[in-house]
């Protein structure tokens, strides 16, 4: 990312919602081990309830034939299967010797320009001055508009209460000085949390200048964290072509086909929602 | 808190007017929806971590990962994990895996032993009647009691757990064999964990770097370990080498997810791999690459062999006055055999003179090394490239990388020693990084990483307990009886099988899932339980062992045991377990259980501890050096301390290679060429490579000259390579039923993994139900495909319980014959039959 664009994007408080903080993520896939212990972390502090089994504010999945949720089509969140959140796992495209696969770890993005949250018809869902996307539990009515709205389908419907929920970057802890449970408990030591609107933390310095990751880098002095190597790789954010302005960065995968990353994490899609893989035979489960 | 945020989201709007809009979708009317002055709602979240209390714990286990969590209580209830962030050298933070993270499930878990049971039906029909605590040790005691008189006490064999993985509670299975006389059996090698080519080579049971020694090494090869999967803790230190620019690769049959993480993968043929090493080894000897130095000061290299009968030159061959032990090199100025001396410059590496013994009789006698140059002309690329199926160039390449790039580093793991012939493979990787002096050097080194048998201190005292002889070495001691002849059946070729072998006829399952875990399930399951007079099983779940037992007794989980303590080989800690609930039912802990029943046995008072913290008391006062100056009291402070290790971070054999000392084996030198009678009757004096025992198309066991031109008769009856393999899901059988976890596996149940080519062949398509099977036994699952799994593989990961399986078993179709050269010597958890389970054979059919 360009001095220029980080300037544009997080130079100046959000001028939709005026946050002048703006807590994001960097994740590096390279490093990721496909191991899922962030998915539990969050699970056991905040998705343990009823309604929520099959609930993943952070989900992570083989790309390129895990989805979660896998949507079969259709465009009513009603439809969408929830079940099975890592369904072919470790799962490659290609044939030997050129096979590919990268495991894909998603938490809300905390748009800068969140697509919920326009959508939802009871103005339940707001930005904190952190840059936290919330939905307010006492006010929302499950109409599930912004389940459908969000394009990375990180919104999740809780029939037992009847109400919409999401990650919520763990809130709580970073008002005790704490990193998200994902990022504290993510033994790859692949993410990076921090305030992408502050110059000098750690998260938007390393944005703006891969060179830096190499090193072991100073841990961020505000937030109890360990310190991370990084892969010194031009940073991108998932599907950017959405336009939200997703708050989570990444490291894209080396191992990769170039225009695959293109398509993950550059604008090849051109805002479609048709995911760039779809699972085909042979190793379409079936009964599933 | 809150009410500051408050104001200061007013401020914020302003600013964003005066900003202008840098975004594309301008529709400054959305300001309007984020002002929310009322947000009672977020104190619901906040409120969630009101009135916790934390304590720092470790899970206990057998992965290696040893790994701190802050477990965290409220009313009485364990909520979640967190964790620490406390290990004192930030590398090693955070620790722990999804696992760890859900271990309170398995506190909570449906399938936890609540109090003792006793089978009422047949074994396995899960009918059972609740006891008290009293009766079933009464009863135990008293079969015991009967079994001893009948057979003997020996026959009463406790299946031992892995003893750092809570020393206190686990030492207690030996401790209680020990007092009673009971058998106790043999795990690091029975699972097939032990790397034999280490106490072959070096006389150590394993000598591994530190992970973080990573951080030193230019170059590393991960050979046969999946360490996304098994080494999740420590994985970040690979993943990390490589984002600083160290060149990682793989090498393995599987496309695994470490595969993914690396900069190159080489697709071996399974079971091949020590061809491939010593491909390589050609290669570097081809090049120069080999660092002489290295090999003259420290290695077997220059030792004599005598060509007449294959073994060492000794000094009392020649000299009228020499020993039987002292090695022998040749002298160039004198013209003649000299005694060795350690970490010499002058013995020349080659060459082959005939030397005249001491009766007068001239001998012909070559350098071990001239040997082993003859033997590797054996391995060139192009006949590697046939045996591995690895293209040539990518061998020479490859190759080449790893001499220059000192020093290079190989971390192997289990893949490669779950053969028949793994310790061959094991002393082919082995050479490869003698020749290139990779051996005891920061950064180098031939690294296992595989069981957690490494205890840190030395626990005979508490293991063994002294008798009141006044003699130090007079002490209580179980027979030993190693795993696999208990679940194979003795063999001709056993060590010591007159004093060793018995029919065993009680089996206490101390701290493993032995009848669900074991490999040849058919024979355990026809031949051997019913053979068996007593299962017991202490037990937190509801595991395979405990179905099938007479009787089982509820264990305390780890959150609920006063103390224990724990080592690992993969960190430097030796840490504190500590407890953070009341037992849950009617559970007790392991010590407590083994002294209620050595009371009932009259060994009560030589037992002695019926509390953990004594025992740890007792552990670190007579552990010796490592862990001098570590106290219960400090432990219980500062709750993780580094162990005293001689460098940091810890590097194998450095001492040995500066030549401060000599290695432990026979000749004090890293012995590559190998001369006890079993090495010269197989061929095995050095490396080679046999193709596998089971699991080849080619000639079973034999060099490749003679293996190529035969056909395996089996293999054309079962033309797949079976494996069941290690997930990242399980710590073995361990989170296998814990829901959490399952629902994030796939499908969530045991899956028969193939290469679609292989499914196409056989009519089969991913979600169909599957057999494999073969001449020992069978597993049915439904299939799943993938580009991972080589053509003519069959994959299947383990771990799961009885119940969960809908026919046979997935370690149904395994079999280990007994490799002699696992049994010249038999020292127990070092020297011993090491499980082969990955050669096999099988076929798959539609259900």
């Amino acid at each position: 990312m360009s001095e220029e664009l980080w300037k544009k994007y997080y130079g100046q408080p959000n001028p939709l919602y005026g946050n002048r903080v703006q807590f994001g993520m960097l994740i590096d896939i390279n490093k990721c081990i496909g191991c899922h212990t962030c998915t539990m972390s969050c699970k056991q502090t905040w998705t343990s309830g009823p309604g929520q089994e099959n609930m993943y504010w952070n989900s992570v999945s083989t790309q390129p034939f895990g989805k979660y949720p896998r949507k079969n089509g259709s465009k009513n969140p009603a439809d969408w299967d929830y079940r099975f959140s890592n369904l072919y796992q470790d799962t490659p495209k290609g044939k030997f010797p050129k096979l590919w696969q990268f495991y894909l770890a998603r938490p809300c993005n905390h748009c800068s320009n969140p697509a919920c949250l326009p959508a939802c018809p009871t103005r339940s869902i707001y930005k904190t001055e952190d840059g936290v996307v919330l939905i307010d539990q006492d006010t929302c009515e499950g109409f599930q508009n912004c389940v459908k709205a969000c394009p990375y389908d990180k919104i999740y419907y809780n029939p037992v209460t009847k109400k919409s929920q999401k990650c919520m970057f763990c809130f709580p802890l970073l008002e005790k000085g704490q990193e998200p449970q994902c990022v504290k408990t993510c033994v790859g030591k692949i993410r990076i949390f921090g305030n992408l609107m502050d110059p000098e933390s750690t998260i938007s310095k390393m944005i703006r200048d891969p060179s830096l990751g190499v090193k072991p880098y100073d841990p961020e002095t505000s937030l109890k964290a360990t310190h991370r190597v990084v892969n010194p790789i031009e940073r991108r954010q998932y599907r950017p072509d959405f336009g939200t302005i997703p708050s989570v960065w990444y490291v894209p995968p080396k191992n990769i086909p170039k225009e695959e990353v293109e398509k993950y994490f550059g604008y090849a899609m051109g805002g479609l929602l048709d995911e760039p893989h779809h699972v085909e035979a042979p190793v379409k489960m079936k009964d599933i | 808190m809150t009410i500051s945020r408050r104001q200061f989201i007013k401020g914020s709007l302003s600013i964003a007017a005066a900003a202008g809009l840098p975004f594309s979708l301008a529709q400054p009317a959305l300001a309007a929806l984020s002002v929310r002055k009322d947000r009672p709602w977020e104190d619901g979240y906040r409120n969630i971590f009101k009135g916790e209390r934390t304590v720092r714990t470790i899970n206990m286990p057998n992965c290696t990962g040893s790994c701190a969590w802050n477990v965290v209580v409220k009313d009485g209830i364990v909520q979640r994990v967190e964790q620490p962030l406390d290990y004192p050298d930030d590398e090693y933070n955070p620790r722990g895996c999804m696992k760890g993270a859900t271990y309170h499930r398995r506190v909570y878990s449906p399938n936890r032993v609540k109090f003792p049971m006793k089978r009422v039906g047949p074994r396995g029909a899960g009918q059972w009647k609740r006891i008290t605590w009293d009766e079933a040790l009464d009863f135990i005691a008293s079969e015991i009691k009967r079994i001893a008189a009948k057979y003997g006490q020996n026959t009463i064999w406790v299946y031992p757990p892995v003893p750092a993985t809570g020393i206190v509670k686990q030492g207690a299975g030996f401790r209680f064999a020990s007092v009673n006389g009971f058998g106790i059996g043999t795990f690091y090698n029975w699972y097939g964990d032990l790397p034999l080519a280490h106490p072959i080579t070096w006389n150590v049971q394993t000598e591994e770097h530190e992970f973080k020694d990573l951080l030193n090494t230019n170059y590393a090869i991960i050979w046969g370990s999946d360490i996304l999967q098994t080494r999740m803790p420590d994985a970040h230190f690979f993943t990390d080498a490589r984002a600083k620019g160290v060149k990682l690769v793989y090498i393995a049959p599987y496309y695994d997810p470490t595969a993914t993480a690396v900069d190159e993968w080489i697709r071996v043929r399974p079971g091949t791999d020590g061809a491939l090493a010593l491909g390589m080894c050609h290669v570097v000897v081809k090049r120069g690459l080999t660092d002489e130095n290295h090999l003259r000061r420290t290695t077997s290299a220059p030792l004599l062999v005598r060509n007449d009968n294959g073994k060492y030159l000794k000094a009392s061959d020649v000299l009228p006055d020499g020993d039987g032990k002292t090695f022998m090199v040749y002298d160039r100025q004198a013209g003649k055999a000299v005694p060795d001396v350690y970490f010499s410059d002058k013995p020349p590496l080659t060459g082959t003179w005939q030397i005249e013994l001491k009766n007068g009789k001239k001998v012909s006698c070559s350098t071990s090394h001239t040997l082993l140059l003859k033997k590797l002309e054996d391995y060139d690329p192009k006949t590697v490239s046939e045996i591995t199926g690895v293209p040539a160039d990518v061998i020479e390449r490859v190759a080449v990388e790893y001499a220059k790039a000192k020093p290079a580093s190989i971390w192997s793991g289990t893949g490669i020693n779950h053969w028949y012939h793994g310790d061959l493979i094991g002393r082919s990787v082995i050479e490869l990084a003698c020749l290139t002096g990779n051996i005891g050097v920061h950064g180098g080194g031939v690294s296992p990483w595989a069981g957690q048998y490494l205890m840190r201190l030395n626990p005979t005292d508490y293991f063994f307990p002294k008798k009141n002889t006044g003699d130090p070495n007079d002490r209580y001691r179980a027979v030993p009886l190693d795993t696999a002849y208990v679940v194979n059946g003795p063999t001709e070729t056993m060590a010591n099988k007159d004093k060793l072998w018995r029919q065993i006829r009680c089996i206490w399952a101390a701290g493993g899932n032995l009848l669900g875990e074991a490999s040849d399930q058919s024979n355990l399951t026809r031949k051997v339980l019913p053979q068996i007079e007593l299962i017991v099983s202490p037990e937190i779940e509801m595991s395979t062992t405990a179905q099938l037992a007479d009787i089982v007794l509820p264990v305390v989980s780890w959150f609920e045991l006063p103390y224990d303590i724990a080592t690992t080989p993969a960190h430097p800690y030796i840490q504190l377990a500590e407890g953070s609930i009341e037992p849950m039912f009617e559970a007790k802990t392991d010590i407590e259980i083994y002294y209620e029943m050595c009371k009932r046995l009259g060994t009560g008072d030589i037992f002695k501890f019926n509390r953990p913290e004594p025992a740890i008391e007792l552990l670190l006062e007579t552990g010796g050096p490592q862990v001098k100056g570590i106290t219960f009291e400090r432990l219980k402070k500062e709750r993780c301390i580094r162990v005293n290790l001689p460098s940091s971070p810890y590097a194998s054999f450095t001492e040995e290679v500066e030549g401060k000392k000599k290695f432990k084996t026979a000749s004090g030198r890293q012995e590559l060429y190998k001369d006890e009678d079993r090495f010269i009757q197989f061929g095995e004096q050095l490396p080679v490579h046999k193709e596998p025992h089971m699991a080849t198309p080619y000639g079973a066991s034999k060099v490749w000259a003679e293996a190529k031109k035969e056909r395996n008769p089996l293999y054309e009856k079962y033309p797949m390579v079976y494996h069941a393999r290690h997930t990242r899901w399980s710590v073995h059988s361990s989170w296998r039923t814990t829901e959490e976890i399952l629902k994030l596996d796939d499908i969530g149940q045991p899956l028969l993994e193939l290469n679609p080519v292989d499914a196409a062949k056989r009519g089969l398509v991913a979600g169909d139900w599957a057999t494999a099977y073969n001449q020992n036994g069978y597993v049915k699952a439904k299939v799943k495909l993938r580009e991972s799994v080589p053509p003519g593989a069959v994959l299947i990961y383990f771990g799961w319980q009885r119940d969960q399986i809908r026919e046979g078993h997935w370690n149904a179709l395994t079999h280990n014959d007994i490799n002699p050269i696992h049994e010249i010597y038999f020292i127990p958890n070092v020297w011993g039959p090491v499980s082969g389970h990955f050669d096999q054979l099988c076929e798959v059919k539609k259900a």
